[in-house]
């Protein structure tokens, strides 16, 4: 069984939460143990510099995080919300209109 | 310094490896090894909350004792409580008040490391961006560090011992 995400639930966690986020696409997908996840991308502006790894991005990155966390918690979603950032240069051309 | 902190840095080098156009080998192994230092960071302290008196081989006998999967479950624990406080679960009643965000960050962060590392290292499908994997490894090193202020609070003693199976939801 394929857990559905409610649309109004959906677009309540998909709001930009800092204005570092131009939009988040959430989709559930299954993990390589089959588990579902609800995998939460962050599309963040270019300017946003992920070439090296560092605390103070972490720092950065994980304040959104918890904000997801805390939304989807919320929401009442049953499924671990993972989160990914990517860059919207990172994206197809048919995603980065999410 | 710390295998925890050693595998983290040489993380952060494969990350960096290839200017332009870095090698899937290379990310993959990155988030690999990041997964490995968090792990390594959390048995280290659940080993030296159960073996406090210094005996080396001791200690690393118990560490060799602890599964991938049962530490990802206590961790999903933590995290699952968190999100749903009044929820029921059986790992609440040894908790002692609320998960600090701090808690709940490092265990969500172990949570999701394990599947992107399971997908890193068996999921021939996977595609990894150095975007992707720069931004996991940059909350990891802000996770381990979070996990030096919360290490010694009741609630991750108790992450620790359900890690190490001590804990156990009753049969």
């Amino acid at each position: 069984v394929t857990y559905h995400l409610d649309p109004g639930v959906k677009a309540k966690i998909v709001a930009p939460p800092s204005k570092d986020v131009l939009g988040v696409i959430a989709e559930v997908h299954p993990n390589y143990e089959g588990d579902e996840v609800l995998v939460l991308t962050v599309i963040l502006r270019d300017e946003i510099d992920l070439s090296q790894p560092s605390e103070a991005l972490g720092k950065q990155l994980a304040k959104i995080v918890t904000e997801l966390r805390r939304r989807t918690a919320k929401e009442g979603v049953g499924l671990f919300p993972a989160v990914r950032f990517v860059h919207r240069s990172d994206l197809p051309a048919r995603r980065k209109t999410a | 310094v710390t295998l925890a902190a050693d595998l983290l840095d040489q993380a952060f080098h494969l990350a960096s490896f290839g200017k332009t156009k870095p090698k899937q080998a290379s990310l993959r192994r990155a988030i690999s090894t990041a997964y490995y230092s968090m792990f390594h960071l959390i048995l280290d302290d659940a080993a030296r909350y159960l073996v406090s008196n210094g005996n080396v081989t001791l200690r690393g006998a118990v560490l060799r004792t602890f599964e991938h999967n049962s530490v990802k479950k206590s961790a999903d624990a933590i995290s699952r409580i968190h999100r749903s406080p009044n929820e029921k679960h059986w790992l609440a009643t040894h908790l002692n008040g609320a998960i600090s965000t701090d808690l709940a960050l490092v265990c969500g962060t172990l949570v999701d490391l394990k599947d992107q590392r399971d997908s890193a290292d068996y999921d021939v499908l996977a595609s990894f961006t150095r975007s992707n994997v720069t931004s996991t490894l940059s909350i990891v090193h802000h996770a381990e560090t979070v996990w030096g202020r919360t290490r010694h609070t009741y609630n991750a003693r108790v992450f620790l011992l359900t890690c190490a199976g001590l804990l156990r939801a009753p049969r």
